[in-house]
């Protein structure tokens, strides 16, 4: 980053190249759709850059881009999907059994279900679930992406926790009745 | 955070990495940087194009200006040149006559002159970054 706020010709290429697959992917999680998370993924990638001159080099890079990206998808989601659930529509909690850790554990063969399910719920969830659990945010870094307290935040991962085990226990029962 | 959260925690985490991620698409990268500096092409373009409205018209007016009295200017630089020299004496006809107008061109050329630079420096500067081929 220092090499690119110095001029250093391919600085921003190479931030492009190192993380370009993981906006692109957290993009696709909140869009859930190819041609848009390119979309979304270049233009963070452009907003960042107009950005640099205000970005603090002491804070670690993949979080601001992270967030970038998911105000980029979040963004476009409200504007293409106006009719999607209303975060307060969804579950409060889950049924107390399904909230366990065991219920969780997914064979290799039900993973692309999981990613069905996630569709299901308000891009807000998905976002909220995709920087804690695929990118390892931490509450205050995701605090800072969506622009919530941190307070909403737990709220919002527990809540998508338990819709998503919600979702893909109705699809499994789906599936054997 | 009780330990059955904090399991429930783990557990999601290890799913979600668990989950097939896909690579960004091909060229994504070469797009990007395209993007970038056609942007910043863009952004400089009104420098180029405020420095030619203010130019031209300046310059028109000064080469029209030259036309009609470049005597009167060549004569009054002549007599300057030749007072400094020590060959003529300073007198009256030692001056050249310089109006309002023709100073309010010269400077607008000036300005258009820093615009022109500045825009120039500012595409150098994004092209050293962005590595525009």
């Amino acid at each position: 980053m220092q090499a690119c706020l110095a001029g250093n010709g391919d600085a921003f290429a190479e931030i492009v190249e190192r993380y370009g697959t993981r906006v692109y992917n957290l993009a696709l999680r909140i869009t859930n759709d190819r041609d848009a998370a390119n979309d979304c993924a270049q233009e963070a990638f452009i907003r960042a850059y107009r950005a640099l001159a205000q970005y603090d080099q002491n804070l670690p890079l993949q979080p601001w881009l992270l967030r970038i990206v998911t105000n980029t998808s979040l963004n476009h989601v409200q504007r293409w999907h106006a009719h999607e659930h209303p975060v307060e529509e969804m579950p409060d909690r889950a049924e107390p059994a399904e909230l366990q850790p065991e219920a969780v554990a997914i064979r290799r063969e039900e993973l692309g279900e999981v990613l069905a399910a996630m569709n299901a719920l308000p891009a807000r969830y998905r976002a909220a679930l995709t920087l804690r659990h695929l990118h390892e945010l931490s509450y205050e870094e995701i605090a800072h992406a969506l622009e919530l307290p941190i307070g909403t935040v737990k709220t919002h991962l527990h809540r998508a926790r338990a819709a998503l085990l919600t979702e893909l226990h109705r699809r499994r029962k789906e599936r054997t009745s | 955070m009780n330990d059955r959260d904090t399991n429930v925690e783990r557990a999601f985490t290890e799913l979600f990495q668990r989950m097939p991620t896909e690579h960004a698409p091909l060229g994504f990268r070469d797009t990007v940087m395209a993007r970038i500096a056609a942007e910043s092409a863009r952004r400089w373009r009104w420098e180029w194009l405020a420095a030619f409205a203010v130019a031209i018209p300046s310059l028109i007016f000064l080469m029209s200006t030259l036309i009609e009295h470049g005597d009167e200017l060549s004569d009054g630089l002549g007599s300057i040149a030749n007072a400094l020299l020590g060959l003529e004496a300073w007198d009256a006809s030692t001056s050249v006559y310089v109006d309002g107008i023709v100073l309010l061109a010269v400077a607008l050329v000036g300005i258009a002159g820093l615009l022109v630079t500045h825009a120039l420096l500012a595409e150098e500067q994004t092209r050293s970054r962005v590595h525009v081929a």
